[in-house]
């Protein structure tokens, strides 16, 4: 048991670092270059990467994450008080509200709006740089969100393993 | 184990992590949504992409991380025969090898070939079709070395008893 929660601890940290990292692109750079070009060209790129995020691999890891992170969350409450307890359920509730949460109730509205236009067309045209700025936001609280589960877990994972919770 | 060194080790792990994430967005769909539109809109996307990248941000994590690296890697080598030096080890070579090598011995320079073609040219479109497969097959394995060097990192913060 004890065993089976650090190896499902240490999946749920890659896992939130795999995801953080993930939106991190977009936010360190891949947004931006997107920006750069012709409105046309920009909106097609977005359009054809929330179309092909859709595919399994990528949904593995993220609804895997979410899965994982909403067992931590159990397991915390089931070992509250030990090494470790708090920091699981800081990083199981930063996992599914930040990337889970936001992506579902932000993002994906956004995403939907845009699938559903021609790159071409004025509205597009008009709503890209909207989109650009309200999903940009909403896309650095889930990589910062994301990052902070991993280092929650990790955390977790830390003083589970310290024999002695040395607090000075 | 001191306290500075399990700092490092920690920014080793969330950094290798992060980067590992971010390759991984290329690989699990990225690339496959630049192949799918017209080899022009592609090549001029990539292209405004490799440009993108090269600001602030995305130059702390990549090469802050690898620095970090280099000084976990030094550690490792002088505390030998303490707990946890060869996930150390394996986790900074792992990031140097598999992800800052493999980006600049793979990556870097079909990044630099793809700068320039026109991507409206046959000559574009031909060197496009081959850019997709070779550059993805190199950030397959950026991803997979960053991710078991964060794994690695994990595992000897997990294995230095009375780390805190």
């Amino acid at each position: 048991m004890e065993c089976l929660l650090t190896v499902s601890t240490v999946l749920s940290a890659l896992g939130s670092g795999l995801i953080a990292g993930a939106f991190f692109a977009f936010a360190a750079y891949v947004l931006t270059a997107l920006s750069r070009l012709p409105a046309p060209v920009g909106i097609s790129a977005m359009q054809s990467m929330i179309a092909a995020i859709k595919g399994p691999l990528f949904l593995a890891v993220f609804f895997g994450t979410a899965a994982l992170a909403a067992l931590m969350g159990i397991a915390a409450t089931v070992k509250w008080g030990e090494p470790g307890a708090l920091y699981l359920l800081i990083g199981s509730l930063l996992y599914l509200n930040g990337p889970f949460g936001v992506t579902l109730l932000k993002n994906l509205p956004l995403n939907t709006k845009l699938a559903a236009m021609k790159p071409d067309s004025a509205g597009a045209k008009q709503f890209w740089p909207e989109f650009r700025d309200t999903w940009g936001l909403w896309n650095h609280v889930r990589w910062i969100g994301s990052l902070g589960a991993a280092a929650a877990f990790t955390w977790a994972l830390v003083e589970a393993s310290t024999p002695v919770p040395a607090r000075e | 184990m001191d306290r500075l060194l399990f700092a490092v080790t920690f920014l080793c792990a969330i950094g290798a992590g992060l980067i590992g994430g971010l390759f991984f967005a290329f690989s699990s769909f990225v690339m496959t949504a630049l192949g799918r539109v017209q080899p022009a809109a592609g090549i001029s996307a990539m292209q405004s992409i490799n440009v993108a990248v090269l600001n602030p941000l995305f130059f702390a994590a990549f090469f802050g991380t690898a620095a970090l690296c280099v000084v976990a890697l030094i550690v490792a080598l002088m505390r030998w025969s303490e707990p946890g030096a060869g996930y150390l080890l394996a986790g900074g070579l792992l990031y140097l090898i598999g992800t800052i090598l493999v980006t600049m011995a793979g990556n870097v320079p079909l990044n630099n070939k793809l700068a320039r073609v026109r991507p409206d040219s046959s000559e574009g479109a031909q060197l496009w079709t081959q850019y997709l497969s070779t550059w993805t097959a190199w950030n397959h394995l950026r991803t997979i070395a960053s991710l078991a060097a964060a794994a690695s990192f994990i595992l000897a913060l997990v294995r230095l008893p009375g780390s805190l």
